[in-house]
């Protein structure tokens, strides 16, 4: 049988298919952990620590120099940061804002949702290059 | 049961928001912006046709929410801005959040 490979890496695309798979079970599930003990599933305050810390994870693991179709790669940053943190909530949250008439509300979620976890991408970035070079 | 069943399902939304981004991530994340905004309209229909506390209510939010993904989109955004694409970065997260509020608002409406 024939199996398919990256071009870039020669990786089996069934491998890291596989490792998305996994780390995205993983952080999803601790997500849902996290969500279900909050007072709501959709608790801004809690989606944001989410966001925040798998942002920066995934920051960490782009300076560190993991990149696309290696298996450490699909485990960390599509999978367990892809399943740890969660767009669809905050559109969600802020869709309901502005149903509900609170614009403002609504434009400070998003504000404070992006401001920090986007400084938390590049600070992760930062970390994982210092990382790198105390490696060589 | 119900976490197996929970940890498999996030497992294939991951599989397929990864998929999308391999395939359509080029000069753009394509890709992301695609499953950002699929995710948000289907979490958007189970927060409007169910109280999302019930347990039925959280698989689908846990499964919308690992067909979409938070920290993809500001890495790809703190890329750009590393890129000195800033004009691009900018359209980037605009364009998400905007379609992704559009799809999500659309989500709820079909809810009762």
């Amino acid at each position: 049988m024939m199996v398919v490979r990256s071009p870039d890496t020669g990786w089996p695309i069934w491998a890291l298919v596989a490792c998305t798979a996994l780390g995205g079970s993983v952080g999803a599930a601790l997500r849902a952990t996290a969500l279900n003990a909050a007072s709501s599933t959709t608790d801004p305050a809690v989606v944001f620590a989410l966001n925040l810390v798998g942002s920066i994870a995934v920051g960490a693991a782009l300076g560190w120099g993991l990149r696309i179709d290696r298996p450490l790669w699909a485990l960390l940053a599509p999978g367990f940061g892809g399943g740890l943190t969660t767009f669809s909530t905050v559109t969600v949250e802020v869709a309901i804002r502005l149903r509900d008439g609170q614009p403002v509300g609504a434009l400070l979620l998003v504000v404070v949702m992006v401001g920090p976890t986007l400084a938390g991408a590049g600070l992760g970035w930062r970390l994982g290059l210092a990382r790198r070079v105390a490696l060589r | 049961m119900t976490v197996v069943a929970f940890a498999l399902a996030a497992a294939a939304a991951s599989a397929v928001r990864a998929g999308l981004g391999w395939r359509l991530n080029r000069h753009l994340p394509f890709g992301t912006l695609a499953a950002n905004v699929l995710a948000s309209f289907v979490v958007g229909v189970a927060v409007g046709t169910r109280p999302p506390d019930e347990v039925g209510g959280l698989a689908v939010l846990a499964v919308g929410g690992a067909l979409g993904t938070w920290s993809a989109l500001v890495n790809e955004v703190a890329v750009l801005l590393r890129e000195d694409r800033p004009t691009a970065a900018a359209g980037y997260l605009a364009a998400s959040l905007v379609l992704g509020v559009v799809a999500a608002a659309a989500g709820l409406a079909v809810g009762p």
